[in-house]
């Protein structure tokens, strides 16, 4: 079998497997190459969102913190203002009472000092007029009664005397007839209890007797 | 046979309440006739007192009774029952609650004077004051004191 043909296949085969080899890690080293730049691209990328995201984040905390600080300078404003305006009141309002009390005080004194005076005007006026209406009217009062006493005795008394005697008439009647039925009722039992019993019993035999005369039996 | 109007019960009762209360005694005895340890003597006692059984004894008797013969006793008891249901009862009024004595001269007098027994149904109302007020059959009389004793009144009252 000849050598050479042999080799040289051999040979061509060694250097096709070699090229391959080549060819692979060429291309290896270059996708490396490619993996290192994009991951240097991705880091410059996250260096940058980071530095944004810090940027963002400041930027709140500043707008924050001066939100802030507005609001309690505003609050303060405020809760200055209103104490202000609390006190204010206070003062308005105690004024203005100590001044509706000075008011009322000097009003109700000239109202009783005016009051007493009318009241004593009234009264002397009173007194004057009062006492001779009084002896005039006391005086017309002793005339009516007098004349009163006058007609009663004239006309009314002697009315009222005899309805009291006839009254004292009726209640002696009824009186005499009470007494009458007393004595009725005392004297029938009196006669019942004092007839002995054989006196009954012959009334009995008599009532039965004269009962058979008129033929009750019959 | 019996006759009614020859049936002398009288000694038993007076009034229609004792006559009610007899019959009821009665009829306890009659009811008692058939039973096997009957003793007539003993039920006698035992409804009517001693007293009342020997009554009831000479009752017997005189009717012709006798005490063995327990059919006879029934229609005996009948015939009483009979008597008493067909008695008039005469409404007296009194004056006074009559006791034993007064019951019994009544009794005496009604079988004497009008020869028959009758039921006295008595009231006592004592403003009668004495004397007595009978009624019988829609007629009445009145004895009484009382409307003497008004009449009497009237005319004292009047002088």
């Amino acid at each position: 079998m000849p050598i050479l043909p042999f080799q040289i296949v051999n040979l061509a085969a060694d250097l096709i497997i070699f090229f391959i080899a080549g060819y692979y890690f060429l291309n290896f080293a270059k996708r490396e190459k490619e993996l290192e730049e994009k991951e240097k691209q991705i880091r410059e990328k996250e260096g940058k969102i980071d530095i944004d995201y810090h940027q963002v984040v400041d930027n709140a905390l500043t707008k924050e913190k001066k939100i802030i600080e507005d609001a309690t300078a505003q609050a303060q404003t405020i809760i200055a203002k209103t104490e202000f305006v609390t006190q204010d009141s206070k003062e308005t309002i105690n004024r203005a009472l100590r001044q509706m009390s000075f008011d009322i005080q000097k009003e109700s004194n000239d109202i009783g000092r005016k009051f007493v005076g009318d009241y004593e005007i009234f009264l002397n006026k009173l007194s004057t007029t009062s006492l001779g209406e009084f002896q005039n009217t006391a005086k017309e009062f002793g005339v009516d009664l007098e004349k009163q006493i006058k007609e009663f005795r004239e006309t009314l008394l002697p009315n009222i005397e005899k309805e009291i005697e006839d009254y004292k008439l009726e209640r002696f009647k009824a009186m005499d007839k009470a007494v009458n039925v007393i004595i009725q009722k005392v004297s029938e039992k009196a006669l019942n209890k004092s007839i002995p019993p054989e006196d009954h019993n012959n009334l009995i035999i008599e009532s039965l007797e004269r009962a058979k005369k008129e033929g009750i039996f019959d | 046979m019996i006759k009614m109007e020859d049936l002398d019960l009288s000694g038993f009762f007076t009034t229609n309440v004792e006559a009610a209360d007899f019959l009821t005694r009665i009829s306890a005895i009659s009811e008692d006739i058939y039973r096997t340890d009957f003793d007539l003597e003993k039920a006698l006692i035992e409804q009517l007192g001693i007293r009342k059984k020997d009554k009831f004894a000479i009752l017997l008797r005189d009717n012709k009774i006798s005490q063995g013969s327990n059919p006879a006793l029934k229609d005996f008891f009948d015939k009483i029952r009979e008597k008493i249901s067909s008695m008039p009862v005469i409404s007296l009024t009194l004056a006074f609650e009559p006791g034993e004595e007064t019951l019994k001269i009544l009794s005496d007098w009604f079988p004497l004077n009008i020869n028959r027994q009758v039921l006295l149904d008595i009231k006592v109302d004592i403003d009668l004051i004495a004397g007595a007020y009978i009624s019988f059959n829609g007629k009445y009389s009145d004895s009484s004191v009382r409307p003497i004793f008004d009449r009497t009144y009237k005319e004292i009252s009047a002088v």
